[in-house]
């Protein structure tokens, strides 16, 4: 099973590349048709889409329980979710960091291919498992592009942080609203809807990050490369949350790390 | 900027103090102090915001930066949580800041009262606005009353934790975490204590100790490829017990299954045949020792669902992980059972919860989750006309 997923994901990193060469040459001669870029991007999110939708009916449970699974599901939300900003918001600039995003991670299982079982433990049979986390990868992925913009324009030299800036009013909604479900869930699940658990710590700092950044948007357009900076560092603490906090010595006593198989 | 300055002030006074008596430790009373201590001024402050809204303290009490601050305060006493197994094996030093049990210590509690007070006081400025800007105010609506349900109910919360076995009789006397007796709403008694599992999975032991689960489920006929190993399942007793190293079919709850492998590497040459047994109430471990140091192993399988079969006063009920039993206020949630036994276990471990501030709590988070909608449906960032 996993020699199919690696080959479907190989599959998508190289449509996702070739469609990254042709955004640039896009950006390099403007007025050309973007057809290619367009055809590859769409080819590599069905090939990854395929690919969840496989995983789902052949492992007979969500694939979300593995740090490998929730990879896929972030590349592939980051290429779709990019595309939809984009598309809202009417620019280009999206292109390159979103399929770097979804590249970087599919990369990541290519590298370290995942074991896939059809096991999933009681705790995470719940009709909230699902919806949390992805509206929470969701978030990841749009806070993703954002970090991932804002760095590379903070080492370019070109300050200006309004789409990452556009970008976190539509991430952390949505990273709000993981925690939301995730509280709700964790009630029904264990009786406490807060336990400050370490990962619910980070998820908790995660979201202060961001809170605090929003708050403080408006001197901080006036000092855009620190904009850039504290934006990119943001995304830090959402890494720190999303896999690092498994490297931690809080990490003994989580009950929430993803398995690492 | 007076107010943040201020802040910071008290704050750092706190810290001062916490370190000083680093055992000092803040809990909320029970109620109705809780709801005095937490909703009392924080009502105060929304009514004096909105009574006299442009007043310099006011302003500073409600602004943005003190937002930002008091924010941060909360992250800078906290994160130690995030990082060390605080409670359990925490790095000494941090007595020396105070933050040896941050969530009892008074800096904590400074920050968080710093949210609610600029919350309220922003939200009272913000119930002048008029509806333009009503998704902001339902959102920090909806914070305010999930933080002030928290904090009050935490103070109120009753919880207590009991094992009950199969066949003993119905009871209703708890004892709570804070050593004090409950009765429960109904007394409670254990029917059955169902664990399904799944069938087990192969794992291959390499020389350097880094184990490798394989990804097929196993049972008649199955084949799996492990490391580059293929391994072929020969025989299978779904249910067996070990004796003098050989496993017997035995059927029992708490049995696990064993199964005959023949092991050939790439080119189809055999390395190994014989009988794969996991460690259990009913036999010890039947392995395979490989060539290179190599070894191959079933594995313990997995739980699949568990779910207790109770009678409360009279009538059954089915608690599983998800699903708890909620009776007159009170929901009891099923933890777990015991684990050494697996199936065979007879006893299952319950918890008790009382918390009358949970609706408080889940309008709070439903504020918050519209408010969140309405913001996501048309962001706006600053500097954008509202
Ligand atoms: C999901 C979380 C949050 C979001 C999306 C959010 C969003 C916003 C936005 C967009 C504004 C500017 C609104 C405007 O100019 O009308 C604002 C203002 C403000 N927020 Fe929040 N906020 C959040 C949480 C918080 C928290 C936790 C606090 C308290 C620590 C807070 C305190 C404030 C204050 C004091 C203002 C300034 C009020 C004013 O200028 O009238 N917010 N918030």
């Amino acid at each position: 099973m996993s020699t199919v997923a690696w080959w479907m994901e190989a599959g998508a990193v190289l449509c996702w590349l070739v469609a990254g060469i042709a955004a640039v040459r896009a950006i390099r001669r403007p007025g050309r048709s973007d057809g290619c870029y367009r055809w590859l991007t769409g080819l590599g999110c069905l090939l990854v889409v395929t690919l969840l939708g496989w995983l789902w009916l052949a492992l007979d449970r969500p694939p979300l329980r593995t740090l490998g699974e929730t990879r896929i599901w972030y590349a592939g939300l980051s290429v779709v979710a990019g595309s939809l900003v984009a598309w809202r918001l009417g620019t280009t600039s999206l292109r390159l960091p979103m399929l770097i995003m979804g590249i970087l991670f599919l990369s990541l299982n290519l590298v370290f291919p995942q074991a896939l079982d059809k096991t999933l433990m009681p705790a995470l049979r719940s009709p909230l498992f699902v919806p949390h986390v992805v509206v929470y990868l969701l978030s990841y992925a749009v806070l993703g592009i954002s970090g991932g913009m804002a760095l590379w324009r903070f080492i370019r030299r070109h300050p200006d942080p309004d789409l990452p800036f556009r970008l976190v009013h539509a991430g952390l909604p949505l990273l709000t609203l993981g925690l939301c479900l995730g509280a709700i869930w964790a009630k029904e699940a264990w009786g406490h809807y807060w336990a400050w658990d370490p990962k619910e710590t980070w998820a908790l700092l995660t979201w202060i990050a961001y809170v605090a950044l929003i708050h403080g948007e408006r001197g901080l357009r006036e000092r855009p490369r620190l904009a850039l900076g504290i934006i990119a560092g943001c995304f830090v603490v959402v890494l720190m949350c999303w896999f690092l906090v498994n490297h931690l010595p809080s990490t003994a006593v989580s009950v929430h790390t993803y398995t690492r198989e | 900027m007076r107010t943040v300055t201020s802040f910071f002030g008290v704050l750092i006074g706190a810290w001062i103090v916490q370190a000083i008596h680093p055992t000092l430790a803040l809990q909320l009373p029970g109620p109705p102090w809780n709801w005095l201590l937490t909703a009392g001024p924080v009502g105060l402050a929304a009514s004096l915001a909105w009574w006299r809204s442009e007043h310099p303290l006011v302003r500073g009490l409600g602004s943005a930066s003190l937002a930002i601050a008091s924010l941060l305060s909360v992250a800078a006493t906290c994160w130690p949580i995030a990082v060390f197994p605080v409670g359990v094996d925490a790095p000494h030093w941090l007595n020396w800041f105070g933050l040896a049990d941050p969530l009892s210590s008074l800096p904590f509690a400074i920050a968080m009262a710093a949210v609610a007070i600029n919350l309220a006081v922003s939200l009272g400025r913000r119930l002048r606005c008029g509806p333009d800007r009503l998704r902001f105010t339902i959102l920090h609506l909806g914070l305010l009353t999930a933080i002030l349900g928290g904090a009050a109910g935490h103070g109120g919360l009753i919880r207590a934790r009991f094992i009950m076995e199969e066949g003993a009789k119905p009871g209703d006397a708890v004892t709570a975490v804070d050593g004090r007796r409950v009765r429960l709403p109904v007394a409670l008694c254990l029917d059955d204590f169902v664990l399904d599992r799944y069938a087990p999975m192969l794992l291959v032991a390499e020389a350097d100790g880094s184990l490798f689960r394989g990804e097929v489920l196993i049972g008649s006929g199955a084949h799996d490829l492990v490391r580059g190993l293929q391994i072929e399942v020969t025989e299978w007793l779904p249910s067996a017990a070990v004796v003098a190293d050989r496993p017997v079919p035995f059927s029992e709850p708490g049995t696990n299954p064993a199964a005959r492998v023949v092991i050939r590497d790439v080119g189809g040459g055999i390395l190994g045949d014989g009988w794969l047994h996991p460690p259990g109430p009913y036999g010890s471990e039947l392995f395979l020792a490989l060539p290179g140091g190599r070894s191959l192993h079933l594995d313990e399988p997995r739980p699949q669902r568990y779910l207790a079969k109770i009678r409360a006063d009279g009538v059954s009920h089915e608690i599983t992980i998800n699903h708890p039993l909620r009776v007159d206020g009170w929901a009891i949630y099923l933890l777990s059972y015991d684990e050494s036994l697996g199936p065979a276990s007879r006893t299952a471990s319950f918890e008790a919860i009382e918390d009358r501030a949970l609706p408080a709590v889940y309008i709070g988070l439903g504020l918050l989750i519209l408010g969140v909608l309405m913001h996501l449906w048309k962001p706006r960032v600053a500097g954008d006309r509202v």
